[in-house]
């Protein structure tokens, strides 16, 4: 117990020692400090980019066009039949109704898709049509470029044209367009429709033949209750699994699909392709934090070198010796850890509040702001990263130092 | 006797070329004796002084410090045998500079386990014996070339060593000062009945010397 006691109160002079050293050299502690702070901050905002881009890339796959996932008859979007409508969805009113009474739907947005010819009375245009609740949509799908008159809404016989067709066409917003198509039955219908907007985007191909009009004029044309698929808008971006598990069990003839499985060559494989170009950049940008520290810490270590060897000359061993060094190493990789990720969080609260412009992203038309999604864990890790990287470092070169010869530490200047 | 040294031959590398400092000496230095190593610059006394201190490794010849075989003991041993029977000077007096002088003092006893009633009257004694009681809670920076030497010799002594070494322990002072520790080593040594062991080639630290061992070239050339 004593010897214990006595181990306890030298050790406990050891840290006392290494406290006082911090203070000893302000401009070398100040530099340490900076190192591993600002080395913390960079890692810990670069992970709050990332995840800022990849939650960005989510939204605007979510935002543009599938919802956070649709319901399809089983096995429809694998097959191509040669008349597709008989796969549709045949109960739509039971099924809304018990989609909106799921506690994880938000929003749900039933569609059908069909082919139709267009014409102005002068010039035909063949295209491709969805009928869409355009009131609900309207709230949800904010990311359609409208570049001329107005969203698809409560308009009972709007029309939304692509920006190719439109100009196919030669109409403008207020002006009349009439939809041609086959019915279900196999009987040609029509509907005269009003030009509500213009959209884009970005993609020729689509905008050249897509329109969109309101839900139940397409029925009405195609001559059908169904409806081809419902996309669902959750009330949260995690309650997807639980959606899933709950639809499949309720409604076993349909099946749910992912917006990351329904968009998967833009957004699944952006992503995966960004988080490999990130990952590179994160070991980059580790790497040259890990040596900073290290050169910091190695050089404020081997500065002391006369030090050691006179605390090694009156009898302390290399154990005790890296036991100070690792105690100053192990309070200045703390302090300078939280310091950097204290920083870097008042940096993203204010100066970078609203985020950082970024140039559109592949898929995309517009600028949109990235915010730096800055969380507990993640401020953790990168508080660990940065101790750990600082207490490495002075073991590592405590380790080189402590076992020098005692005269060689002597004869240092 | 405290040390029997023979045949030393000890030598430095500088860019891979071996430097002789020490070549065959011998030496014995008896108990409470006041010993000076003397000698021109580079003639290897610094050199014997670090190998008696057991700083420098026996690479050639043999060194008995207390009776033990110092190239046949233990790492630990070695660290003990620093920590409890060896107290240093050093010309550039090598004090923690975050610590006060009476912490200075005290971190070795700390370090050797001494009790804590004990270690207060040991700081208090050899303080009080420099003359710098009254400055204790000075730390170096705060302190003269001389007082700082003073120190480092109180941390020394506190120590109650068997021999102190000293390695050029006047080179920083002016002639006064070195004079007033010279005259507190002779001293200390007489009152701990320790033994001292000095690496100068300082006149006034050869007039005041028990003996004198001679070097040159890191041969003996006369005691």
């Amino acid at each position: 117990m004593k010897k214990f006691t006595e181990r306890l109160w030298r050790t406990a002079w050891v840290l006392k020692l290494a406290a006082r050293n911090l203070f000893r050299q302000p401009r070398r502690t100040l530099a340490v400090l900076l190192t591993v702070g600002l080395g913390s901050a960079s890692l810990f905002l670069f992970q709050g980019f990332n995840a800022g881009i990849m939650n960005q890339y989510r939204e605007n796959s979510i935002h543009a066009r599938y919802g956070h996932g649709q319901l399809h008859t089983k096995g429809y979007l694998e097959t191509v039949y040669e008349k597709p409508w008989e796969h549709w969805i045949d109960n739509y009113d039971q099924v809304s109704a018990s989609l909106k009474a799921m506690p994880e739907v938000k929003q749900i947005f039933p569609r059908v898709e069909f082919f139709a010819l267009l014409t102005n009375g002068s010039v035909n245009v063949s295209g491709r049509g969805t009928g869409v609740d355009g009131v609900e949509e309207s709230t949800f799908f904010t990311t359609l470029n409208v570049e001329d008159g107005k969203m698809l809404s409560g308009e009972e016989d709007g029309i939304l044209l692509g920006r190719g067709l439109a100009n196919a066409l030669n109409v403008k917003p207020g002006d009349r367009v009439t939809v041609l198509a086959n019915t279900v039955n196999g009987s040609l219908n029509g509907l005269d429709l009003t030009v509500t907007g213009i959209f884009h985007t970005g993609k020729k191909e689509f905008d050249d033949v897509a329109f969109r009009i309101p839900l139940a004029q397409a029925r009405k044309l195609l001559d059908t209750d169904k409806v081809e698929s419902i996309a669902v808008g959750l009330a949260d971006d995690g309650l997807w699994a639980s959606f899933q598990q709950r639809a499949i069990a309720e409604f076993p003839a349909l099946a749910p699909t992912s917006f990351a499985l329904l968009d998967k060559v833009y957004y699944q494989n952006s992503v995966d392709w960004l988080k490999s170009q990130f990952g590179i950049i994160r070991i980059i940008i580790l790497s040259i934090v890990v040596l900073g520290i290290f050169n910091v810490v190695a050089t404020s270590i081997f500065e002391r070198k006369m030090e050691i060897g006179n605390l090694r000359a009156n009898g302390d061993s290399s154990t005790d010796v890296m036991l100070l060094l690792t105690g100053e190493g192990a309070a200045m990789g703390i302090l300078g850890a939280a310091l950097g990720i204290a920083a870097a969080w008042a940096l993203n609260s204010g100066l970078l509040s609203n985020g950082i412009l970024m140039p559109p992203a592949p898929g995309l038309t517009r600028q949109f702001h990235v915010k730096l999604e800055l969380d507990l864990l993640t401020a953790a890790l990168t508080f660990g990263l940065g101790s750990f990287c600082c207490v490495l470092a002075t073991v590592v070169a405590a380790w080189r130092v402590a076992k020098m010869g005692i005269g060689d530490a002597l004869r240092s200047v | 006797m405290i040390y029997r040294a023979r045949d030393l031959h000890f030598q430095y590398w500088l860019d891979r070329h071996p430097v002789p400092a020490l070549r065959g000496v011998s030496l014995e230095i008896h108990e409470g004796e006041s010993l000076v190593l003397s000698g021109p610059s580079g003639s290897g006394k610094s050199t014997l002084l670090a190998l008696l201190g057991l700083i420098e490794p026996v690479q050639a010849g043999s060194i008995r410090f207390l009776g033990e075989e110092v190239a046949a003991v233990s790492e630990d041993r070695r660290n003990q045998l620093r920590r409890h029977e060896i107290g240093f000077i050093f010309q550039s007096f090598q004090l923690f500079p975050t610590l006060s002088a009476e912490e200075n003092v005290e971190y070795f006893l700390i370090r050797q386990g001494v009790p804590t009633l004990e270690r207060k009257k040991r700081v208090k004694q050899a303080l009080e014996a420099v003359g710098l009681w009254n400055r204790r809670q000075h730390r170096p920076l705060e302190l003269s070339g001389g007082q700082r030497q003073r120190v480092a010799i109180a941390r020394a002594a506190a120590k109650r060593p068997k021999v102190i070494l000293a390695d050029e322990p006047t080179a920083s002072l002016d002639q006064q000062t070195g004079k007033e520790i010279l005259a507190m080593l002779d001293v200390l040594r007489s009152e701990l009945k320790t033994t001292l062991v000095i690496a100068s080639h300082d006149p006034m630290v050869l007039e005041r010397a028990g003996r004198v061992y001679r070097l040159a070239d890191g041969v003996e050339v006369g005691s």
